[in-house]
């Protein structure tokens, strides 16, 4: 009879065990695989991302004009979250821009176009298309650009890390 | 008997998570090997992209206008500057060209003048040049006259077997202006009957002015675009995706970026349209080996020299510098 009673207690606990293990590994299994994915899934995004800065033209002192296209083989999201700098080659100038959209961004911002720079860039920037953004430096030494004789990179970084710059000159 | 139930569960749910596992990072490689494969054609592709820009280019219609800045001119004169060569010919129906500069007073000036030989002078006059092409320098004010007897100083007259000449240095006499230039006149000084004298090229070289190159005097008819490379773009990716940027040299320091937008004949201004030249394969499609003509329409800007940049739907960018652009 105790052996009886002994069996069933070690089914029941081993049973409990076994649920206990099961319960506590399959949704760490699930979440290790999700981010095994999702990780990678990540990496062929920005392994996918890809772009060109063609042109980048200082209109003014304080008012520089880029146009990027998409050249790689995903179209890029939240472009509002893109980073985007002006510095001088010469190291004396270094210019952080933000999105022009929080109220609290009023001086050395940047705003983004459709081609024709009129139209605002709102969602996807698909596979191909260009954009214009458009940079409005504040008008202080430290900010605005010199003319000819200071040379200048402007950098563009997507939201997923992606980065390229190109130089330009005011008034060539 | 528990043991062996608990540990056979233990151990299936392992091998699953082993399997789970698997799947996950064959799922993962399959993304990443999918990436890479589209980066590598995005490479490939670019790297097979070429394309060679050119231009066709014709005169600035301010370089073709004859000006008479004396009333009793019987020709306008068109303009020349120091050491860009004009080109012209003497027939029945143009007996006579003339020809206007500016330059400081003073100015060390000489001329050279070659005599060209070949159409329309007729066939039995072309082995000895039995012609003649004169060059008379009036300075200013005085008319432009295709009479007898209207010489000017230096001159010369290119006769049979006569091919070349260069003037003795000269100075110039006079505060030249647009409204009373400095001027010369090519005839014939001493044949009195139409003929067919034939062509000639005059340069004009004054000291201390400097030379100008054709590209101050020209402007860009068309740009040609032709595709070098290996690669096919569609006509939805050309009207779509391709990219025209032009940047105008205002002056010294200053430049305008215009960005002309895809549009159809008749073009407005600021608005681009293109045909492929030599599209017998693949209609539509700009081929390996086809050439593109791009017309853009910049009406309205400064007519100066500058660069235009093609960016093709792949991203493959391309710049060439050019003259100024035609008015439409």
């Amino acid at each position: 009879m105790d052996k009886v009673i002994v069996t069933a207690l070690l089914v029941i606990a081993g049973v409990t065990a076994a649920g206990l293990v099961m319960t506590t590994l399959t949704p760490i299994i699930g979440s290790s695989s999700q981010s095994v994915v999702e990780s990678q899934k990540d990496l062929s995004q920005r392994i996918q991302t890809d772009f060109d800065i063609t042109a980048v033209h200082a209109d003014s002192s304080t008012s520089v004009r880029a146009w990027i296209k998409n050249v790689g083989g995903a179209n890029i999201s939240f472009l509002e979250q893109s980073d985007v700098f002006v510095s001088s080659t010469d190291k004396t100038q270094f210019v952080f821009l933000c999105f022009e959209d929080p109220a609290n961004c009023t001086e050395n911002k940047w705003s983004a176009f459709k081609k024709d720079g009129t139209t605002k860039k709102t969602g996807y920037w698909t596979e191909g298309e260009t954009i214009q953004l458009t940079l409005s430096l504040k008008d202080d030494a430290a900010s605005k650009l010199v003319q000819s004789t200071k040379t200048y990179n402007f950098e563009f970084a997507t939201s997923n890390g992606i980065k390229s710059a190109h130089q330009f000159k005011f008034g060539q | 008997m528990g043991t062996s139930i608990s540990a056979l569960l233990i151990i299936s749910v392992l091998l699953t998570a082993v399997v789970v596992m698997f799947k996950a990072n064959q799922i993962g490689a399959e993304l990443l090997a999918v990436a890479n494969k589209n980066a590598a054609e995005t490479i490939a592709d670019r790297v097979n992209t070429k394309i060679e820009i050119s231009s066709s280019q014709e005169f600035k219609a301010s370089y073709d206008q004859m000006t008479k800045h004396n009333a009793n001119d019987v020709e306008g004169c068109k303009r020349i500057y120091s050491g860009l060569s004009r080109q012209g010919t003497l027939t029945v129906t143009n007996e006579i060209d003339c020809y206007w500069f500016l330059a400081p007073a003073n100015a060390t000036t000489r001329f050279a003048l070659n005599k060209i030989i070949a159409s329309p002078v007729e066939t039995n006059k072309r082995a000895n040049a039995e012609t003649q092409v004169s060059l008379d320098y009036l300075g200013m004010g005085e008319e432009i006259s295709n009479a007898p007897n209207t010489y000017g100083d230096p001159y010369t007259d290119l006769n049979q077997n006569e091919y070349h000449w260069t003037s003795n240095d000269f100075s110039l006499t006079g505060i030249a202006t647009e409204a009373d230039p400095y001027r010369f006149k090519i005839w014939s000084a001493t044949i009195h009957q139409a003929r067919n004298e034939g062509g000639y090229q005059v340069l004009l070289d004054i000291d201390g002015v400097d030379s100008q190159d054709l590209s101050s005097v020209a402007c860009v008819k068309d740009f040609k675009i032709k595709n070098t490379g290996g690669t096919a773009f569609t006509e939805a990716q050309i009207q779509d995706k391709l990219d025209i940027f032009v940047i105008l040299n205002t002056d010294a320091n200053s430049t305008v970026m215009k960005i002309p937008v895809k549009g159809n004949l008749p073009l407005q201004p600021n608005q681009w349209t293109y045909s492929i030249t030599d599209d017998i394969y693949q209609s539509g499609i700009f081929n390996p080996g086809e050439t593109i003509s791009l017309n853009i329409n910049a009406n309205g800007e400064p007519s100066v020299e500058g660069t235009l940049i093609v960016t093709l739907p792949n991203g493959v960018v391309t710049s060439y510098s050019f003259p100024s652009i035609c008015t439409i």
